[in-house]
């Protein structure tokens, strides 16, 4: 803990370590004056953890230009596994796309940029290439149905999603890996994985 | 080899200039009462066919991505902020590459929009409008604009004449809608049994408990216990259960469910208790410490901690993997100790 000031009538406590609660409110401040112990002040410090599915968010629309767009979103839940229902900022790093089953997708319509987002909750937007992209379409030609029914991976490549960061990809807690998956018809996260331990 | 090397370089090359390699976009989260701030206008009105004008660049983090230009021409049919003529074109640009960005959508809908002379634009590219009903509200007058977006909103939900389509896109953006918004309760239980469509009867039935209306959560319980719910239902239904419910009043219900031989549902009825924490789910939360999954028994073993007060009883997941036995263990001898409490039937 690093105090702004001894002396005078307030001070600013800033934690700079990186211990994390076991339990509830198990790391507590007593401020001593002249001697004199104040009650201690107990406090739960908490980290993100894992993201969390959040289906009520998560859905497969058609679109006009890209033929679908899938939302998949998600909760931040912290070492309690309670949800962080503050927004707070998140990035992802993306890996060089593949093409998959024949398809050109990874390589035929250029790159889909992406900014760094902020969670409540965490959305996930996935779009194949544009269906009328120039001069090379993407081959099969991504459609809308409904339901999804697509089986077949088209293009895919890794994501790592990390919270606390918004503006650059990389720094921040890894709170999920997977494998960005586009279908014919619609997108998904596959092989998910999320940190086995929170941080303590 | 020299032309492997070449060939490396001319392929490194083509990488860093088509950009950054990224496929997935990140969406901001929509903040309904801000993006009414916002906006000079907000009006519903009837937008008719969407025809490109040009092109356009637009700077997506920092990065300058080409785009097509849009023009909409719309009637207004009521205004929510602000003054608009009662014809009005709406401009609206969409980057050539996913951005998350949006069109504005055919049909009656409630747009957010700022003026720049005599042209209209999307107050936010990412959230342009909302769907709308044609007609306005009764008890339309003298309310908070933000208030007045939330009732359009329950209004679409609520109306028979509301495509399927509009009501889940309204169900998509609930989560941007005060949980104790009354409003929307009540449009979630209209038309509840009359909708044809299971997928979405299920999807209001989740969000009602969301909301920590437990009116269809019988319902509900029935459903999840006699398998006949698809997965996806099941998925949502659960999420809303485990995740948001804090009735107290639920738990009876949420005890039937805790005895459950699926372990999905047994999770999601265990963390249900814990987050109610009451008195009353004290006694399936003691149960609940004997369960054979270790997920069911840390819900059981925080919900305990919470509802007794002893939050020092509350481990964090990293240390309850490390000490179960010692927690578990202290929980046993509390609940042999306090015989715990059955408020309920």
């Amino acid at each position: 803990m690093n105090l702004s000031t001894s002396s005078g009538t307030q001070t600013t406590v800033t934690p700079s370590g990186s211990h994390f609660s076991g339990t509830q409110n198990d790391t507590c401040i007593t401020v001593t004056v002249s001697g004199q112990p104040s009650n201690p002040f107990c406090l739960t410090v908490r980290t993100p953890w894992k993201l969390l599915p959040n289906p009520s968010v998560s859905s497969t629309d058609s679109d006009t230009t890209y033929g679908y767009s899938t939302v998949i979103g998600y909760d931040i839940h912290d070492n309690l596994d309670t949800l962080i229902a503050q927004d707070i900022l998140w990035n992802e790093v993306v890996g060089t796309a593949q093409n998959l089953n024949g398809s050109n997708w990874a390589t035929c319509c250029g790159p889909i940029n992406t900014s760094g987002g902020s969670t409540g909750p965490l959305r996930d937007l996935l779009q194949p290439p544009a269906v009328n992209s120039s001069p090379t379409p993407p081959s099969p030609t991504p459609t809308f149905n409904n339901p999804p029914s697509g089986a077949t991976m088209y293009r895919q490549a890794s994501q790592s999603i990390r919270v606390g960061n918004g503006f650059s990809p990389g720094p921040g807690v890894l709170v999920q890996s997977d494998n960005l998956t586009y279908w014919i018809d619609h997108g998904s996260h596959e092989n998910v994985v999320i940190p086995p331990r929170p941080p303590q | 080899m020299r032309l492997g090397k070449y060939l490396t370089i001319v392929i490194a090359v083509g990488f860093l200039w088509s950009g950054r390699p990224c496929l997935g976009t990140a969406l901001p989260p929509l903040h309904i009462s801000e993006l009414v701030s916002q906006s000079d206008v907000v009006v519903v009105a009837n937008v008719s066919e969407i025809k490109p004008v040009g092109l356009a660049s637009v700077s997506f983090g920092g990065i300058p991505l080409s785009a097509q230009r849009y023009r909409v021409q719309t009637v207004a049919l009521y205004r929510l902020v602000g003054s608009c003529p009662e014809q009005f074109s709406v401009e609206f640009v969409l980057p050539n590459s996913s951005t998350g960005y949006r069109s504005v959508k055919p049909g009656p809908r409630m747009l957010f929009l700022k003026r720049s002379g005599a042209t209209y634009n999307p107050t936010n590219p990412y959230y342009p409008d909302f769907p709308a009903l044609r007609f306005e509200p009764i008890d339309f007058h003298g309310k908070d604009a933000t208030e007045l977006v939330f009732a359009e909103l329950g209004a679409v939900i609520a109306s028979p004449d509301a495509s399927l389509e509009d009501k889940w896109e309204v169900l998509s953006r609930s989560y941007a809608i005060p949980e104790d918004n009354k409003v929307f309760l009540s449009d979630l239980l209209v038309g509840l049994w009359d909708t044809g469509a299971p997928d979405l009867r299920r999807r209001k039935q989740a969000e009602l408990i969301s909301r920590n209306d437990i009116s269809e959560l019988a319902d509900v319980c029935d459903a999840l216990l006699a398998g006949t719910l698809s997965t996806a239902q099941k998925t949502v239904l659960l999420y809303a259960i485990g995740q948001h419910l804090k009735n107290e009043k639920a738990v009876p219900g949420l005890t039937r469910l805790l005895q459950f031989r699926d372990l999905r549902v047994r999770v999601a009825s265990a963390q249900a208790l814990w987050h109610i924490a009451s008195a009353s789910s004290i006694g399936p939360l003691a149960e609940a410490l004997n369960d054979e999954s270790s997920d069911v028994r840390y819900y059981a073993i925080r919900g305990l901690a919470d509802a007794t007060g002893e939050l020092q009883w509350g481990p964090s997941v990293a240390e309850y993997q490390e000490h179960e036995a010692k927690y578990r263990q202290h929980w046993l001898e509390w609940a042999s100790q306090n015989s715990a409490p059955h408020t309920h039937n």
